[in-house]
């Protein structure tokens, strides 16, 4: 009884975390490459295809639904309920190979996804971050006003050095639903439809050594929220070089989106508690993206995927300013190309008799993915990482508990830029049963 | 598949609580230079004031000693013609209380003498010849409230009644005590009040007012001035509690051009308004403010011989509400030739002007009240590039 209650508090206390996804990032650290645009892009289609390098759009799975093309959701056989949590530490080197090392720590996604006609119609529902923002730096200048030929009568003793602190943190949410439905036995269909919806904060802090400056703080929150969509199609093909293997190809496009967005900056200062804030409207569009991809599983056995994504970031337009676009200025974004493959093996294969070790899963991938931002005119921000997971059958049929690495490096240390080494580290329970069936017997 | 959703629940929960609380192992001041190089710098921006021009003023001459303040201002009295910053003459009001109990030897005995004994703590004007003042009672009871220089003692003032003349005397206005002796007469007049545990309710004080016919000093009676009363051996002093200054002025100075005049009391001063209209200074963090005023400290540091124009010590920026009000936003002494005002809570009020959330509507120079002189300034007006008026701002733009 005890132990139920226990779960059952644990359970609230993570759906709370659920609702307040922004508070809950409010103190973590992350990459500052995350400052940039809307934030850092986030990629989960499945805790299976996580760890595969986040390809997959061509997989059929047995055991999992794909949320990277809603035409999956057409192959469903039982109701899946899908959640994990991740965690990612970051270490950071400029070019003087100073480092500092930050962690963070997420929730990552919730799915749901059950059949209407099993293998024929399926739905899904999930919630997940779109992206996140999650930085935190600080910056010591010196500043000399009587270098400024307006100041009339600063003396040397007004010199002062002052500090910075530059800090973001939420990001945008989407929840989706979406249906799968199978025209026959090659090709399926299926389409989402996604609320994004979220509050990006940027914080300026800033403080003098010499009192006869006062500091400030300037806070800039813009909430976004608009709808997008995804059509996906995957066609597959059996015994295409042996008996029971299979070759699936998807595709997906989403379509451009309009977020609409409200702007509110708060200033204040350490004399003066009270705030001010101005209020701005107006939107922001999203472009679209195209992803295909590949997938090849032998007999239940070896999965092979391979995934090419392209987004057309520099149609990115938006009316208020963000770190790296300057409504009228500088706008350093770029389409975003991604390359990911991967592989899986369960020696055991469907045989729920074999061994345990034989029943899990053992992953492996690999990504690269140029970020849509440039902090930095012409300098792409190019990420490289390798993926990998094991998958655990538990003891309840259906039921898995999935723990996903991956290791990379984002950006260089060069000149301004700096060089991410992040691991993250992923923690997912994935539970499948058979639901809404009519006892044939009562 | 209740109770294993229940249990999923629980374990992510457990490991995302865990994941949460983990800690940054160092605060990052890595990556710093890829924020804009800008961005969070301060900048300087030097404004001269949009508006500064000649205003005028009515000073709150009164005050009154009190356990918690002993800054009674001085009352001014007298006529002086300058030649620079012109004529101003200044009528005082003083009252006395009494501040011990009296003996019995002194209610009961003979007055021997009574003396007013002024204490000059103010000189400005002609340092040699002695300054003609008549002395006059005051009938009525007053109060040294809230009065304002040119109001004291002008026709439709009902607080001040005055007497009549005791005497005219000459006072030189560099002794540090000038003793008027009062006359029989007036002592058997006012003995009754003199000798009574009611003195500061019975009597009410006196007028000190410039006769004109010597002098060209105003003189301020300060802190320590005094009606003694000698009755029955017993000496008594009542000491000067209250004072007012009436202060009446002429246009006939003499003021350079390019330069704007501004007196303590009464007459001229200067007012403005600031030019913050830039988009640069709109809703940006302010961290610094200053506004420099320029004075033209030669024009008047040469008087005739034996003149004394005391220099202000002190001068206060005040800003008009649209309530009405006048509000004190900072004070400043005058160093090299310069005024600058800048304080913390300076700095919030133009804060809040640049935010649009302030009632001032305009800036006026004015001086504290308990100096309470005659004093004058000559400030560069906006035609003298190289000495405009001018608030220097610090901010951080903002995107």
């Amino acid at each position: 009884m005890m132990k139920r209650t226990s779960f059952r508090l644990f359970g609230l206390i993570l759906a709370a975390l659920w609702l307040l996804p922004a508070s809950a990032q409010n103190i973590r650290d992350g990459s500052i490459y995350s400052r940039y645009g809307l934030g850092d892009l986030h990629t989960f289609a499945s805790s299976q295809l996580q760890a595969m390098g986040g390809s997959g759009l061509g997989l059929r799975s047995f055991g999992y639904v794909n949320f990277g093309n809603p035409a999956a959701f057409a192959d469903q056989f039982p109701t899946r309920l899908s959640l994990g949590a991740l965690y990612q530490g970051v270490e950071i080197t400029d070019a003087n190979d100073n480092r500092s090392r930050l962690s963070t720590g997420s929730l990552n996604a919730v799915q749901f996804t059950f059949p209407i006609k099993s293998n024929k119609i399926g739905v899904g529902f999930g919630f997940q971050p779109y992206s996140r923002i999650n930085y935190r730096v600080e910056r010591t200048q010196l500043f000399d006003p009587a270098s400024n030929p307006g100041d009339t009568v600063s003396e040397p003793a007004d010199t002062t050095t002052y500090r910075v602190r530059f800090a973001g943190n939420g990001g945008l949410q989407q929840i989706s639903g979406g249906v799968g439905y199978r025209f026959n036995n090659w090709l399926a269909v299926g389409a989402t439809a996604q609320f994004v919806f979220g509050l990006l904060t940027e914080e300026q802090e800033k403080d003098f050594t010499s009192t006869a400056y006062a500091g400030d703080e300037v806070r800039t929150s813009t909430r976004f929220y608009g709808v997008t969509g995804t059509l996906g199609v995957l066609a597959h093909r059996q015994q295409v070089l042996r008996e029971f293997d299979e070759l699936a190809a998807g595709l997906t496009l989403t379509l451009p989106a309009r977020l609409n967005g409200s702007n509110v900056q708060t200033i204040g200062s350490q004399f003066e508690p009270d705030t001010v804030s101005t209020l701005k409207e107006g939107v922001v569009r999203l472009p679209w993206g195209v992803r295909g991809g590949l997938a090849y599983t032998t007999d239940s056995r070896w999965t092979l995927v391979a995934d090419a994504w392209y987004e057309p970031w520099s149609n990115f337009e938006s009316d208020f300013n963000l770190p790296g676009y300057t409504v009228g200025g500088d706008q350093f974004v770029q389409d975003r190309v991604r390359f990911s493959a991967g592989l899986e093996v369960v020696p055991g294969g469907r045989d729920l008799l074999a061994r345990y070790l034989a029943r899990t899963a053992y992953r492996i991938g690999f990504y690269y993915d140029r970020a849509y931002i440039t902090p930095t005119a012409g300098a792409d921000v190019n990420i490289w990482a390798i993926t990998g997971g094991l998958s655990l059958p538990a003891l309840f049929s259906g039921t898995r508990i999935d723990i996903n690495l991956e290791a990379g490096t984002r950006g260089t240390a060069e000149n301004t830029l700096v060089r991410d080494r992040f691991i993250k580290v992923g923690l997912n329970v994935k539970i499948g049963e058979r639901w809404f069936n009519k006892p044939k017997l009562r | 598949m209740r109770m294993n959703v229940l249990r999923a629940f629980g374990w992510i929960g457990v490991v995302s609580l865990g994941l949460l609380t983990m800690a940054c192992e160092d605060p990052a001041n890595v990556g710093g230079g890829l924020v804009e190089e800008q961005a969070g710098a301060p900048v300087v921006i030097a404004k001269p004031l949009a508006t500064f021009a000649p205003d005028t003023l009515n000073d709150i001459t009164s005050g009154v000693l009190s356990s918690q303040n002993t800054g009674l201002p001085p009352a001014l009295a007298g006529k002086v013609v300058d030649d620079l910053f012109g004529t101003v003459e200044a009528t005082g009001y003083i009252d006395f209380s009494q501040v011990a109990s009296l003996s019995s030897d002194f209610t009961d005995g003979t007055i021997a003498e009574v003396v007013l004994a002024l204490v000059p703590k103010y000189l400005y004007g002609d340092t040699l010849t002695p300054v003609s003042l008549g002395l006059y009672d005051m009938s009525e009871d007053w109060v040294a409230g809230n009065q304002r220089a040119r109001d004291v003692g002008q026709p439709g003032d009902t607080a001040f009644v005055v007497g009549s003349e005791v005497l005219t005397f000459e006072g030189t206005p560099t002794d540090s005590v000038i003793s008027v002796p009062m006359p029989a007469a007036w002592i058997t007049a006012n003995a009754s009040k003199l000798q009574n545990e009611d003195f500061s309710t019975l009597f009410h004080g006196f007028q000190l007012r410039p006769t004109g016919a010597m002098g060209n000093a105003v003189i301020g009676m300060g802190v320590g001035t005094n009606l003694r009363v000698v009755a029955g051996g017993d000496t008594v002093r009542y000491f000067m509690s209250e004072s007012v200054s009436g202060i009446l002025y002429e246009d006939d100075a003499l003021i350079p051009a390019e330069r704007l005049h501004a007196r303590d009391g009464a007459g001229p001063t200067v007012g403005f308004t600031l030019n913050l209209d830039s988009d640069s200074l709109k809703r940006v963090p302010l961290n610094r403010f200053r506004l420099v005023l320029h004075v033209d400290t030669l024009t008047a540091a040469n008087p005739p011989a034996n003149f004394v124009r005391p220099p202000l010590t002190e001068v206060q920026l005040t800003a008009r509400l649209s309530n009405g009000l006048e509000a004190l936003l900072a004070t400043t002494t005058l160093e090299d030739g310069q005024l600058i005002f800048e304080s913390a809570n300076l700095r919030n009020d133009i804060q809040a002007l640049m935010l649009e959330e302030s009632l001032i509507e305009t800036f006026r120079l004015n001086f504290p009240r308990v100096n309470n002189t005659i004093g004058s300034l000559l400030l560069y007006d906006l035609q003298v590039s190289e000495k405009q008026p001018e608030a220097i701002l610090t901010v951080t733009p903002v995107n």
